[in-house]
């Protein structure tokens, strides 16, 4: 994007201005963690992602179970272990004998699966990305095979934008980690331009947040 | 078949539906909305890595080389296409590989793997689905974002009805549907998955892959081997590099903040376990040169290695836009297309670099600032003196001295251009398609009835019109230097050559330098003695600026570009203010402004709409394209420039008659002579609209 000295210098200046001043309510925001979460349904919702606000456990298992009921496969629960996810895993199980949850060395068959359940590790809410990380395929392949993937993560696992975790994405990937970032349902525009939603990946992508302290 | 009928084959084809462009402008208008998140400042840095990248090539492959070590993959570096083949080949021979799912790879294109396996029966399935739709039919890619972007539903279904053997019907969301499936079949069937790369991380060894279908990541789930294949110039320094150019990528490419999967993948990942295969991913990382570092060494073209293949080039490029890929490209298309053909399948490969008639659009839309009309037009030249250069530029070269005998005599020169039968025989000889109306001859050139004007009460202006104002629209320029002059300017129009953009249009670099090296020398003695330049003409103004000081290289050079304006660039620069004091208003005038092309590639802003509105216009604006004539290029006989030429201002002129004005303006002399041609509405420059408040 070519523009001539002193149109660059105008700009220049102007750009740092904003950005000085983005950047830093930005920051403030963040830290607050109200904005993010906004931004984050936000974009998720433009993303074509549905979205919950849950406030305890007992809401995400409601929710959950209004999502899984008709579901005749086995359920995948994969991604960071958390307080959360253990918790979840607990109550499913109760009554679904369903439930597979997925490590690095699983093997069990994900071709039939119609729905999976992911822990991510962090989310970015200025793109409404969730970040997996995994290091192995059916941990992979729990996440991008099942026609339905949801995603659930803390509240303050949201970060505001890609620049703010290039130290987390080292530690992963020098740990032998790899990292994976999902930014809405699998899509194409290869025919006449037109967006389809599923030729690989999820058709339906759910994300819920849990509201209240990581844990 | 020639580069001529295969224009014509492709307009004629795409007439009306134009799809490359409809696909494109979709992507655009996308675009629109979120490209502005991006600042200059990202855009510099990300330059600033890119030119890193590729300083310190050698030794990130070292680093890389080191990383890769560690983590029990294989780096392997190819010197050329067919050694990289060999080597997948191998690899399949060795593992018993059968069946290859490969997600989308620009670098597999370029090196043309699929033939290789598959002539050792080695089935490949394409997984993207563009690239599986093209395979199925046979043919190369038209797009290196949208294989399939020339293609309409109804071609597509046609294709899967044929490869399945069942109706399919031409609904995108029931193909997606279809494919789907036996996508899924094939994944858990293959022995090895072929990826390309975004960028590889020389610091950890991560490659990078971007996709928005996801199908890179299915593959790489159940593949037990895992060749990745990516051109050396993919190779970042560290994961901070990747995440700047992460915030540039796919909002340049697609119009999304992220891509829907970016994955920061280790070759450490095992693959999905099947039978005794747990934990025995084997991954290989093959890198290819292929002409690539030779280009690093290669000043005039080097930058073209920053290229982060994001297509914002070919989303803006008029030809390409009109016939496509497989016309306007070998496996590289488009603007970009040109030097990476050049670079990976040789110099004899880029004739369709005639297609590119130097608007300068896909500068101005590169985020990477990648100029590629100026390295365009060096691979014109290299074709040129090393194959030939057609025989028609060859004789357009000397436009200056054709028109400035026809002016001699303008009352001759005019009868023969208004004759049928001159005209089929300057058509043949000359090359001009005798469709193209040509502009009248004056009785007196500018030369003739302007010597200077004004006091230099507030400066001195050097009036830089150009030969088709200098002898068609003398009264522009006579109009131009009494506004100048009332301004408090005195104005002189020096005897200069024309800008001398057709010689650079068609490669001739070494005649555009010598006309540079003059009109630099003149116009720096006046500059020294005070005076600044003003060109009437965007496209003089965009050789001062951008092509002269990048021919001479010279101080001299870039002392003229500092001091060189656009002539409604100069108005602004003197104040709006003082510019209505002086004219009268126009009020009630309503008009559809063109932005000529070299009128944004100098600035981005758009200064005649400023104009016009300061003296009360109506403006309808939209920011299309540039108008498809081009100096001569348009004129050129036949589908060479003319049809395809026509094909581009007719799209316009279509766009512009819905938007409510009554005239179309515009200050370039020729796009002004293209609309005359194509459009029913009046045509005008700003000039023409204005009159000075002292006159009456
Ligand atoms: S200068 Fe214009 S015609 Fe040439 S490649 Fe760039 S956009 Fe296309
Ligand atoms: S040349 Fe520039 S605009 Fe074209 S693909 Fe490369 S980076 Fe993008």
């Amino acid at each position: 994007m070519r523009v001539n000295n002193l149109f660059v210098e105008k700009l220049n200046l102007l750009d740092t201005i904003r950005n000085c001043f983005t950047k830093w309510t930005d920051r403030v925001d963040s830290c607050m963690g109200f904005d993010n979460l906004k931004l984050f349904m936000n974009r998720l919702e433009d993303l074509g992602v549905k979205t919950y606000l849950c406030h305890s456990i007992e809401d995400l298992l409601q929710q959950i179970n209004s999502l899984i009921k008709g579901v005749k496969t086995q359920i995948l629960i994969t991604g960071s272990e958390t307080e959360h996810k253990k918790q979840l895993i607990e109550k499913l199980k109760k009554d679904n004998q369903n439930i597979r949850v997925i490590s690095a060395d699983s093997t069990t068959p994900v071709y039939d699966v119609e729905l999976s359940i992911g822990f991510p590790e962090l989310a970015l809410a200025n793109t409404g990305t969730v970040i997996y990380r995994a290091s192995s395929g059916i941990e992979e392949a729990s996440i991008y095979f099942p026609e339905i993937h949801i995603s659930i993560i803390s509240k303050n696992k949201i970060l505001y934008d890609i620049d703010d975790i290039e130290n987390y994405i080292d530690n992963f990937l020098r740990k032998g980690e790899s990292l994976y970032f999902v930014t809405g349902p699998s899509s194409t525009a290869d025919i006449e331009g037109e967006i389809v939603r599923g030729v690989h990946g999820p058709r339906t992508f759910y994300v819920f947040i849990m509201d209240g302290e990581s844990k | 078949m020639s580069l001529e009928k295969q224009v014509l084959e492709k307009l004629s084809l795409f007439k009306d539906n134009w799809p490359m462009l409809k696909n494109n402008l979709r992507i655009r208008e996308r675009k629109d909305k979120i490209i502005s998140e991006i600042s200059l400042e990202l855009l510099k840095e990300v330059r600033k890595i890119k030119e890193e990248s590729i300083e310190n090539l050698e030794q990130n492959i070292e680093r890389l080389r080191r990383a890769l070590e560690e983590r029990g993959a294989e780096l392997k570096i190819a010197r050329d296409g067919l050694e990289a083949s060999k080597m997948v080949l191998e690899v399949c021979k060795q593992y018993g590989v059968k069946l290859v799912v490969k997600s989308k790879s620009l670098t597999t294109e370029e090196i043309e793997l699929n033939k290789v396996l598959e002539s050792e029966n080695i089935k490949v399935i394409e997984t993207d689905l563009g690239e599986r739709i093209v395979q199925l039919a046979g043919q190369k890619p038209s797009h290196i974002l949208g294989p399939a972007f020339h293609m309409t539903r109804k071609e597509v279904a046609e294709i899967f009805t044929e490869y399945y053997g069942r109706p399919i019907p031409p609904d995108p969301q029931q193909i997606v549907l279809e494919v789907r499936r036996e996508f899924r079949e094939n994944y858990q069937k293959a022995g090895m998955a072929i990826t390309g790369a975004n960028f590889i991380i020389a610091d950890n060894g991560a490659m990078v892959l971007v996709t928005n279908e996801g199908n890179d990541r299915l593959a790489l789930a159940f593949a037990p081997i895992h060749v990745v294949i990516a051109g050396v110039e993919k190779i970042l320094s560290s994961t901070r590099d990747v995440l700047k150019i992460l915030k540039i990528l796919p909002r340049n490419a697609t119009g999304q903040r992220l891509s829907t999967y970016v994955s920061f993948h280790l070759p450490t990942m095992t693959s999905y376990p099947r039978e005794a295969r747990l934990n025995a991913r084997k991954t290989i990382y093959i890198l290819i040169d292929n002409g690539r570092m030779k280009a690093r060494q290669d000043e005039e073209i080097k930058e073209i290695l920053y290229c982060i293949r994001c297509a914002s080039c070919l989303q803006v490029c008029p030809p390409y836009n009109m016939v496509g890929g497989h016309v306007f490209g070998y496996i590289y298309s488009g603007p970009m297309g040109i030097p990476w053909t050049m670079i990976t399948h040789g110099l004899e490969k880029t004739y369709f670099s005639q297609l590119c008639n130097t608007c300068g659009l896909c500068r101005e839309a590169c985020p990477l600032d990648i100029n590629l009309p100026y390295i365009n037009s060096i691979v014109k030249e290299r074709y040129g003196k090393r194959f030939g250069y057609p025989a028609l530029n060859k004789i357009l070269k000397r436009y200056e001295s054709l028109i400035t005998l026809a002016s001699r005599t303008p009352k001759l020169s005019n009868k023969l251009l208004n004759s049928n039968s001159a005209r089929k025989i300057i058509e043949k000889f000359i090359g001009i398609d005798s469709r193209r109306p040509l502009p009248r001859f004056l009785e007196k050139n500018l030369g003739e009835i302007f010597t200077e004007l004004g006091s230099p009460e507030k400066g001195n202006v050097i009036l830089f019109t150009d030969s088709l104002i200098y002898y068609m629209y003398p009264d522009w320029a006579v109009k131009a230097a009494k506004i100048l002059s009332s301004l408090g300017y005195r104005v002189i129009i020096p005897s200069l050559k024309s800008c001398g953009m057709p010689l650079i249009q068609y490669g001739f670099m070494d005649d555009a330098r010598r006309i540079a090296e003059y009109n630099v020398e003149c116009l720096y003695n006046l500059i020294k003695q005070g005076y600044v330049v003003v060109s009437l003409e965007p496209t003089a103004q965009e050789c001062l600026t951008n092509y002269y000081p990048k021919l001479l290289e010279t101080e001299k050079a870039r002392t003229v570009a500092e001091n060189s304006y656009g002539y409604f660039e100069f108005l602004k620069k003197i104040g709006w203010r003082d510019v209505r004091r002086i004219l009268k208003s126009i009020e009630g005038v309503h008009v559809t402004y063109h932005l000529p092309c070299h009128s944004r590639a100098r600035d981005g802003s758009i200064v005649v709409k400023e104009f016009l509105e300061a003296l009360g216009a109506k403006v309808y604006f939209k920011r299309l394209g540039c108008c498809g004539l081009a100096g001569t290029w348009g004129m050129k006989k036949n589908g060479h420039g003319y049809d395809i030429s026509i094909e581009i201002g007719r799209y316009l002129v279509g766009e512009y008659e819905k938007l409510g004005g009554e005239f179309i303006v515009t200050e370039c002399s020729i796009c002004l002579q293209q609309f005359q041609h194509v459009s029913t509405l009046p045509i005008r420059h700003p000039l023409q609209l204005v009159q000075l408040a002292s006159i009456e």
